[in-house]
């Protein structure tokens, strides 16, 4: 997940933990980039990341699109999270284009994410039954 | 390469990246771009932080369901319904 706003960030964090699921967590879009160069991120696939993505900030749509092309032959799936009032943009609308890419605008239900989450997040063999 | 020597390198790359990111939203988009985009930001965080305050107070059900609103912000969602 890469998401400067702290709150927001930290929300994420505890819903998606009661929920079962780890997080690794960057808060600002440079860290993120520093981690994609790492050895232990380069056959790395996680299922689902979170990117907060604004029009005035250069920086997210610069690891969108540097996460779409890492992931570009794997599962892994990219959600932006897009604040309602910008989703009309133009470059939110090329984004919701992309099939690699799921629009989540903010402030959203956290019900809506962690769908997301497990919509795409393989369930381990034997779970099913104890659901 | 010692082990503080090479934290402080990673510290030094964070501190750019991050100076960096700030020129280019000022650079690119100006201020009055930049400021709406705080307005947003700022906005979503009110109703953040009251969820946060609740999850500290152990009301999990309640920051749960306020979480489950439209705004996160149970004010708001009366007012649209009513």
């Amino acid at each position: 997940m890469v998401e400067p706003s702290r709150t927001i960030r930290t929300l994420l964090e505890i819903f998606l933990q009661r929920d079962g699921h780890q997080a690794m967590i960057f808060a600002s879009y440079g860290e993120a980039r520093y981690a994609l160069t790492l050895p232990q991120f380069r056959t790395y696939s996680p299922e689902v990341v979170f990117v907060a993505v604004h029009t005035s900030q250069l920086e997210s749509h610069r690891l969108i699109e540097e996460l779409r092309r890492r992931y570009t032959h794997t599962f892994t799936r990219i959600v932006a999270m897009v604040a309602q009032e910008e989703s009309e943009h133009h470059q939110m609308r090329r984004l919701a284009q992309d099939e690699q890419i799921i629009l989540l605008l903010k402030p959203f239900r956290i019900q809506d994410a962690l769908a997301l989450v497990s919509a795409f997040t393989p369930v381990p063999p034997g779970t099913l039954e104890t659901r | 390469m010692d082990e503080s020597a090479g934290k402080s390198e990673v510290a030094r790359f964070r501190q750019q990246q991050a100076l960096e990111e700030e020129a280019a939203r000022l650079g690119l988009y100006g201020f009055a771009e930049v400021a709406r985009h705080e307005r947003i930001t700022a906005r979503m965080e009110l109703g953040g932080r009251r969820i946060l305050r609740l999850i500290e107070e152990g009301k999990h059900e309640e920051a749960l369901a306020l979480m489950n609103t439209e705004h996160w912000d149970e004010a708001a969602q009366k007012t649209k319904h009513e």
